[in-house]
């Protein structure tokens, strides 16, 4: 909409009291004129082109059908679309009368819905949100039960919104069991926290690692040099090519080894190739409890130069991972991620959750995978190049509770006592899961573990007077739950259900479990209300303002409202300008807006898709782990750094700034960027990289791996970034036949598409945005040639980089082209600068996303005018990021005023 | 349990015949068991129950080797079926010939949206992947709701895969709700074979109990809620009462199941394999859960998706991920690789269709009785179409001769798959004319 056209809607948004903002118009007549005049040559009765005949058409806009064909009509007059080109154009006077006497009757009826059954309907929460409100309800700080839950259908890419979260027994019954699970793990089971393990571990000591150095797959270490007590294996020279493990001295190397027992306790090692399958190098520990762990461990880097590490240019990287029981040949847990300086050793340490029988695995996730193992290649580690990561050691302990019984425990059963269960034929003891260690781990069984905890005595919650007890419990828990205030009657539902369950002989603890669950899958607690039917006239004592407390928390948090947030809403104070911003600032600025910062970029942005693909090896060798996730994390810190320092909006496309990691920057071309944390670079003006179009991960995202098309990522950028996304290809239309032979470019091909005129119309819209970003590959990179598998010639990298480089440089890339509007661009940086010159249409885009994650409600008629509006009031501060949030947030759009 | 089970109301229950008998689960049907409302016609091809298995392979087969080559002449009206023709793909099942019939030309009207497809295989809802998308009941749960109430499970929805890629199940709910699928087969086959120990039994007992006390509380609850909400919320909290009161019934089902004993069978309880690019074997061990699953009448209907996706198979000559082989770009050397893949697939989809053939029933085999669908969504999947899906029907007492060609959208027939599904339905004993997008039945394909 232009601004001309939005001028007079502004002065009736503002002037107006509300509900009444948009006055039925007096109408009838003139649409008539306009379309017996412009229209009815192609969509009348007998016509009917893209079957649409006005004639027919009731002017009915509460008809829901109705109001999107106008919504529609609108759209094609106001955009030039209609009438088309090649005929008659109406007299500018009165096409503009005719759209805003259109305008007023469409922003009318809409209102006028809002006005009767508000703007936000009931919704259930999304599988993301029930394990969010688990976690805190609870304090469980790494509950797990996403994967027990039905996925959440999807409008518009969002999760959030009501009409794609249906409700189903199989939802229910997913519900119930994963409550179950949450609230055993929030249950101690025991009146003593369980032994605390600890130790430090010398790799070269552990089963794995032995084998391994046996067979000269790693390489024992000691004062940075190789350790004489097993030296380096070389051998089978005169070969080329796959050697194997075995050889004549293995054997010889075995006795070695077996003599230099020390060597176990104080060598490092070394690893010259990433961890193969996800357990070659395994610490063989696996903890018995569950609980929150602290790990240390000391590594350093090295460049291997044939059967010594020398300095590496760069610090490597390696990691930590966590493997479900029975999985270790998975992909695993990511950890923790930790840089490894040039033969420096350097200490490092997390504190994180571990499952029960999770194992825990090192990788050297900087060292490329070259298709064979060290030991394997003819010459072995004596002739081998490249880079490596050693270990000196490792370190864990935990479970650390802070408390005993934990917090998680006490909110389900305050300060009961915990105590020996008195077994008595009244009462069906509860379940408990059996103590075991995995074999061939630590802490080992007999050894580590004392007698009485392989079969500790069976403890449970004791009560003397269960009822009262439970009352109490109860209605402390239910305010949390719901999320509102709740009168002492709302507790007597749950309070009868344990009792009935203490009538079927269930013990306290089961009888209160059976209660929690019933809370945690109720209506009260699954679904977020509605809009309030009417703005409460007394606006100091409203409970009404309870959903504010919850939109606001589901927003910035993606869980539920906390204790003071409540409060606030339950004094009425939380309407207040001030307070609100207050709040909203408290929220973002705690670790758990990092849920809302995750979420909010895989549905905005559908960076959660950059899972999909694995690029093809042969053409993209460099795509590796550390890359990946230096991708994925770039984004999202990019969008916290928005947030975080209030920019403008046209840093999504310009920030002259990225957040970058070593790889990334490596992968960029960006120089002097050491270690693996994610930190701000400053950029040149001019430089390409930095806003979202240019980050590796959207890239990759909108790609399939093995070829870009401009469809797709134009596709892309028309939805995700300006908010105006491309109806589907009609039915039957042919695909695009990718083909990397190096014979044709996507353009070529594109080329004879849209010859055609049924496609040429729509792609003149989608696909300009996308051939100005063929100048970076499926995985991020900048290219001037395509990659080919045949034809081509050799790349000039093939020597220079550590992996190797098996594809061609193909055809040249063309990354110009004219937009829908003319204006013509030469390749990314210009389609960045157009589009940071409309801020305006950046700002109106963003907040639109925004309010569909905020909100969980798809943006009508109405909410466009009042996102125009909310975001004009932004304009004169240049569209700041956080002061499109606070505005937002006190729109009739997230809570009715 | 309040469905109807025409069986057991008119004669002795099978079932219930066999725990008494305390007999294995391969016995022959008694004649005094038979449902006496039969006519003797009928009867023949009703003694066994008649059975539904769909499968999927998400990222489908190359057309290039899965549809026989077009005749020379022109090809004749739709439906007609044609010379036995073949093609690399369809060799491979050359030894069941006569028992299943491939179909080319067949789509789902407006299904789109590339991979977002695949969640419509059994459902046809048109436009996956766009916002408005709403998905409807999918073949097997309508199937389920009429001839699966009898077996302790109704359906069974599962899959192999690795990770979440678009959705991994087939089986979607009347009200458009993905249903999970099982993914173990150890733990399928513990729910299918293994009976706890009365303590077990007994505990298992009372959280069902228990279940269906926090059931009735919360039933309770929402219908004091729905007299304080606005008419157009009222949809969503009756989802929530439906979903109350359907898994009432079921905790009442289950009561039953649970005292009733599992059938016993010769097949030691599996190992799961954890290895995902044993994504072959990983196969195996699912058919023959599904062939255990079915032969025991525990359910008949089921489901089951074959995904490659995130997988590099344990085949001679292949190293490269699947998915990103079927973005081939038309090398030859991936087309190659990915052929060596696909080959792989159909060769064990061969051999369990020879295992429901080995195995006997009291007329014909299992293969008799059962419809085995196994196709995909996706008709090309280089250039990302949901055109011209790669279809086989097996089995089910059809006439099969052989394939059956459709012309296909781009000469201007758009016969819906879900044309072939009414058929099925209607096989299965079914009284209906119209499922999803179709327009009738199956030209060409006789029972």
């Amino acid at each position: 909409m232009s601004p001309s056209a939005l001028l007079p809607r502004l002065a009736l948004l503002l002037t107006l009291p509300l509900g009444a903002a948009f006055p039925r118009p007096t109408h009838a007549a003139p649409h008539a004129a306009f379309f017996e005049q412009h229209c009815a040559d192609c969509h009348d009765a007998d016509t009917q082109k893209g079957g649409l005949d006005l004639s027919s058409l009731a002017e009915d806009f509460s008809n829901p059908k109705n109001f999107s064909t106008w919504v529609k009509i609108h759209k094609a007059v106001s955009s030039g679309e209609m009438p088309p080109k090649k005929k008659t154009r109406p007299p500018e006077e009165q096409r503009s009368a005719f759209l805003s006497q259109l305008d007023a009757s469409l922003l009318h009826a809409d209102e006028s819905r809002v006005a009767q059954s508000g703007r936000i309907r009931m919704r259930r929460m999304t599988r993301a949100e029930y394990e969010n409100t688990l976690a805190d309800l609870l304090a469980l700080p790494r509950l797990h039960i996403q994967p027990m839950l039905p996925s959440d259908g999807s409008v518009s890419g969002y999760e959030k919104i009501g009409d794609g979260l249906d409700l189903s027994p199989a939802h229910l019954a997913a519900y119930a069991e994963a409550a179950e699970k949450a609230l055993q793990e929030a249950t101690a089971t025991r009146s003593t926290p369980p032994p605390v393990f600890k130790r430090r571990i010398y790799p070269a000591g552990l089963f794995k690692f032995g084998g391994n150095l046996l067979q000269g797959q790693f390489v024992l270490l000691k004062d940075k040099q190789p350790d004489p007590a097993l030296p380096v294996r070389g051998g089978f020279e005169d070969k080329t090519g796959h050697v194997g493990d075995a050889g004549p001295d293995l054997e010889e190397r075995k006795a070695l080894w077996k003599q230099n027992e020390g060597a176990k306790s104080q060598s490092a090692v070394g690893l010259l190739n990433p961890n193969l399958a996800g357990y070659e190098a395994a610490m063989n520990v696996a903890p018995v409890y569950s609980g929150m762990y602290r790990m240390r461990l000391s590594i350093w880097g090295f460049h291997w130069d044939q059967g010594k590490p020398v300095s590496c240019e760069k610090p490597q990287a390696a990691v930590l991972r966590a493997h479900e029981e029975g999985k270790q040949q998975e992909g695993g847990r990511l950890l923790a991620t930790f840089s490894a300086p040039s033969l420096q050793s350097q200490e490092g340490e997390i504190t994180a959750w571990i499952d029960a029988h999770e194992s825990i695995v090192f990788d050297p996730v900087s060292v490329p995978w070259r298709g064979l193992r060290v030991g394997q290649v003819a010459g072995r580690a004596a002739k081998h190049t490249g880079p490596g990561v050693a270990l000196d050691w490792f370190e864990i302990e935990g479970p650390i509770h802070a408390s005993w019984p934990p917090e998680s425990h006490r909110r389900l059963f305050g300060d009961l006592p915990i105590r020996p269960f008195a077994e008595s034929p009244e009462t069906i003891p509860p379940t408990r899961s059996k103590v075991y260690a995995t074999a061939g781990y630590l802490p080992a069984f007999p050894q580590d573990i004392p007698a009485s905890e392989r079969t500790p005595p069976l403890e449970s919650i004791h009560s003397n007077q269960p009822l009262e007890d439970a009352r109490r419990l109860l209605s402390d828990f239910l305010p949390k739950a719901f999320r509102c205030q709740v009168l002492p009657k709302d507790v007597e539902p749950y309070l009868a259900l344990v009792q009935k369950r203490l009538a079927a002989h269930d013990c306290f603890e089961d009888a209160m479990r059976r209660a929690y669950v019933a809370i945690l899958t109720s209506p009260e607690f699954l679904f977020h209300p509605a809009d309030p039917k009417a703005a409460p006239a007394d606006h100091t004592a409203s409970a009404a303002d309870f959903p504010l407390a919850s939109r606001l928390a589901y927003w910035l948090w993606n869980g539920p409202p906390d204790a003071e947030l409540l409060e606030a809403a339950r004094e009425g104070r939380l309407r207040k300008p001030e307070i609100l911003r207050a709040q909203m600032d408290r929220l973002l600025a705690d670790p758990k807006s990092e849920r809302f910062i995750h979420d909010f970029a895989n549905q905005w942005l559908n960076l959660s898709r950059v899972e999909e693909t694995t690029p093809d090896k042969q053409l993209y060798p460099e795509y590796s782990f550390l890359l990946h996730e230096g991708m994925v994390a770039e984004t999202k810190a990019f969008l916290r750094e928005l947030l975080q320092h209030n920019l403008p909006v046209r840093a999504l496309v310009q920030p002259q700034f990225a957040m970058l990691t070593q790889r990334l920057a490596d992968h960029y071309g960006i120089p002097g960027i050491d270690g693996v944390h994610i930190r701000r670079v400053e950029l040149p003006p001019g430089s390409l990289r930095g806003g979202l179009l240019t980050q590796a991960s959207i890239l990759k995202l909108t790609a399939n791996g093995t070829t870009t098309t401009p469809v797709k990522r134009g596709v892309w950028v028309m939805d995700r970034l300006l908010n105006d996304p491309a109806p589907p290809p009609p039915p039957g239309v042919s695909q695009i036949d990718p083909d990397t032979r190096g014979a044709t470019t996507v353009r070529e091909q594109l080329d004879r598409h849209r010859s055609d005129p049924g496609c040429a119309a729509c792609h003149a819209k989608i696909d300009p945005a996308g051939f100005a970003l063929e100048s970076f590959d499926p995985v991020g990179g900048f290219r001037s040639r395509y990659r080919s598998t045949g034809k081509g010639d050799e790349p000039p990298e093939k020597s220079s980089v550590p992996w190797s480089v098996r594809y061609k440089l193909g055809p040249e890339v063309d990354s110009s082209g004219a937009l829908l509007d003319g204006q013509t661009f030469r390749g990314p940086a210009d389609l960045n600068r157009i589009l940071a010159e409309n801020p305006a249409r950046l700002a109106s885009a963003f907040v639109a996303h925004l309010s569909r994650y905020a909100t969980g409600t798809e943006v009508s008629y109405r909410d466009n005018a009042l996102i125009e509006q909310l975001v004009a009031s932004t304009a004169s501060k240049e569209y700041r990021i956080r002061d499109l949030f606070y505005a937002l947030a006190q729109s009739p759009l997230l809570f009715p005023r | 349990m309040n469905a109807p089970s025409f069986t057991a109301r008119t004669a002795l229950s099978r079932r219930h015949f066999l725990r008494a008998a305390g007999a294995g689960i391969a016995l022959p049907l008694l004649e005094c068991m038979r449902p006496s409302f039969l006519r003797a016609a009928e009867a023949a091809s009703l003694t066994s129950p008649r059975r539904l298995l769909a499968i999927h392979v998400p990222l489908g087969m190359m057309p290039q080797f899965f549809f026989p080559a077009p005749l020379s002449t022109d090809a004749p009206p739709s439906g007609d079926p044609l010379p036995p023709r073949s093609s690399p793909y369809l060799d491979l099942l050359s030894e069941h010939r006569g028992h299943f019939t491939s179909f080319s030309g067949l789509s789902h009207p407006g299904v789109d949206g590339n991979h977002h497809a695949g969640q419509c295989f059994l459902t046809g809802a048109p436009h996956p992947g766009q916002p408005s998308f709403r998905n409807s009941i999918s073949l097997d749960q309508f199937a389920a709701e009429r001839i699966g109430l009898e077996n302790r499970f109704p359906s069974l929805s599962l899959s192999v895969r690795n990770g979440d890629h678009y959705t991994d199940s087939l089986a979607v709910s009347r009200s458009g709700v993905v249903l999970p699928s099982q993914q173990s087969p150890k733990r399928l086959y513990r729910s299918l074979f293994v009976a706890g120990t009365p303590e077990e039994k007994a505990a298992t007992l009372r959280r069902i109990q228990a279940g269906g006390s926090v059931l009735d509380l919360v039933m309770d609850k929402a219908a004091r809620l729905e007299k304080n909400v606005a008419p157009d919320d009222r949809a969503r909290l009756d989802q929530y009462f439906q979903s109350v009161r359907e898994l009432e019934n079921r905790l009442q089902r289950s009561i039953d199941w649970e005292n009733r004993p599992k059938p016993s069978i010769p097949y030691p309880e599996p190992k799961d394999i954890s290895d995902a690019n044993l994504v072959l074997e990983k196969s195996k061990l699912m058919f023959d859960m599904i062939r255990l699953a079915l032969q025991s009448d525990s359910s008949r209907v089921i489901t089951l998706s074959l995904s490659t996706f995130s997988v590099v198979p344990h085949v001679d000559g292949v190293k490269n991920e699947t998915h990103g082989l079927t973005h081939h770009g038309n090398e030859p050397e991936k087309v190659a690789e990915l052929r060596k893949i696909e080959e792989a697939q159909m060769k064990t989809f061969s051999v369990f269709l020879q295992s429901l053939r080995e195995t006997p029933e009291t007329s014909g085999t299992l293969l008799d009785h059962t419809q085995v669908l196994y196709g995909s969504c996706l008709g090309n999947a280089n250039s990302h179409s949901n055109q011209n899906l790669p279809i086989i029907l097996a089995g089910g007492g059809f006439a099969h001769r052989g394939h059956l060609a459709f012309r296909g959208k781009a000469e201007g027939d758009d016969t819906p798959l879900a044309n072939l599904f009414v058929t099925m339905l209607q096989r299965l004993g079914i009284e209906t004319d119209k499922f999803a997008s179709s327009r009738g039945t199956l030209a060409g394909l006789q029972a």
